[in-house]
């Protein structure tokens, strides 16, 4: 697939789409104020093992997602290399931790050769 | 723009390194850092997922070597009987007496006891990342270091799936965000040692080595789980 470099990730074989997400309290209003945000995984099933939590920062309420999958060059997944599982993620404010209500379900990698990804909100 | 530069005497760090599995150190500098506030997960989680969290909450930077099998990791119920990051780190090791954690300099590693996997000990005659504007771009030019790419060829290991995370974006109608210029400079060090100098350069990033062995098959994955 055609797309910019991601920085750190050159030589690449693999797929990925980009996701934006936005931060709003219960009443739909935007968060803008800088926060830690931890993404965890569940429910996995496909060729590699469940992912590991990650975190990352926002600084204005937005974040970008790259839903990447594939191996460095010259290693290549498989024609049928592929995964699913389900995305939560939880904010941490000092100590304290708030679980967000979103929930993703991600199917991505390959299948009979063919590249997707797959993204299905399923909460709320 | 933030430059971030990081001059590292590693004989230093080498000799100041401590080994821990439950007991007191004699008070360092850097082991200030074991004073912070940490959590402990209150559910049942991998030691690696607990592991970021302590870490994360603490506000460190770190690295998590972790031999894995075929399947998904273990998780364990943690019981942290005090609310530093010492505690959490000592009950977090409790679970599986394969692994430990040191101090090295201002990063913790948490490592099989038995001590750093071959590449890990891969000797780095001099790493010179310029301008790397995230973790992951100085990951990647310290992986493309021809000494490194070699021993991975004598080792027989491959590179297992990559992933990546969520990272910081701009509203586009906001200004833009502040953006990380990492500038390393080191000689005579481990991969072990580079990795900790970029997550130290970060300040709280924290970094995973994966080794998984499975159908007489043993992948690598090297990624920052906290950036």
């Amino acid at each position: 697939m055609n797309g910019n470099i991601l920085p750190g990730f050159t030589n690449q074989c693999g797929v990925y789409r980009n996701l934006v997400y936005e931060l709003e309290d219960q009443e739909g209003e935007s968060i803008t104020q800088p926060f830690d945000i931890t993404e965890t995984f569940s429910n996995y099933s496909g060729v590699a093992s469940l992912p590991a939590n990650r975190q990352g920062h926002s600084s204005t309420g937005l974040l970008q997602d790259t839903m990447y999958f594939g191996k460095t060059l010259p290693d290549c997944p498989g024609l049928n290399d592929n995964e699913s599982f389900d995305q939560r993620f939880f904010v941490t404010i000092g100590v304290t931790q708030y679980n967000l209500s979103t929930v993703v379900h991600i199917s991505r990698g390959r299948s009979s050769g063919n590249w997707f990804v797959d993204v299905t909100t399923t909460t709320p | 723009m933030k430059a971030v530069m990081l001059a590292v005497l590693f004989g230093v760090l080498a000799s100041s390194n401590s080994v821990q599995k439950g007991q007191d150190l004699k008070v360092a500098s850097s082991e200030t850092i074991l004073m912070r506030a940490a959590i402990t997960t209150p559910y049942r989680a991998s030691m690696t997922n607990a592991l970021t969290t302590a870490f994360s909450s603490a506000a460190v930077s770190g690295g998590i070597v972790i031999i894995a099998g075929c399947g998904d990791d273990p998780t364990y119920n943690f019981r942290s009987f005090g609310p530093t990051l010492r505690d959490a780190l000592n009950a977090i090791v409790a679970v599986d007496n394969q692994y430990v954690w040191r101090l090295d300099g201002y990063a913790i590693n948490v490592t099989p006891q038995r001590g750093p996997l071959p590449l890990l000990r891969s000797h780095i005659r001099e790493l010179n990342i310029r301008n790397a504007h995230s973790v992951d771009e100085a990951l990647s030019q310290t992986l493309n270091l021809p000494e490194l790419r070699k021993r991975v060829r004598e080792l027989n290991l491959t590179r297992g799936f990559m992933r990546t995370g969520l990272s910081d974006l701009a509203r586009p109608d906001g200004p833009a965000v502040i953006q990380s210029s990492y500038n390393l400079n080191l000689k005579n060090v481990s991969l072990q040692q580079a990795l900790n100098a970029i997550a130290q350069a970060d300040g709280k990033a924290v970094w995973q080595y994966r080794e998984t062995r499975c159908n007489a098959k043993t992948e690598f994955q090297i990624e920052f789980l906290v950036r």
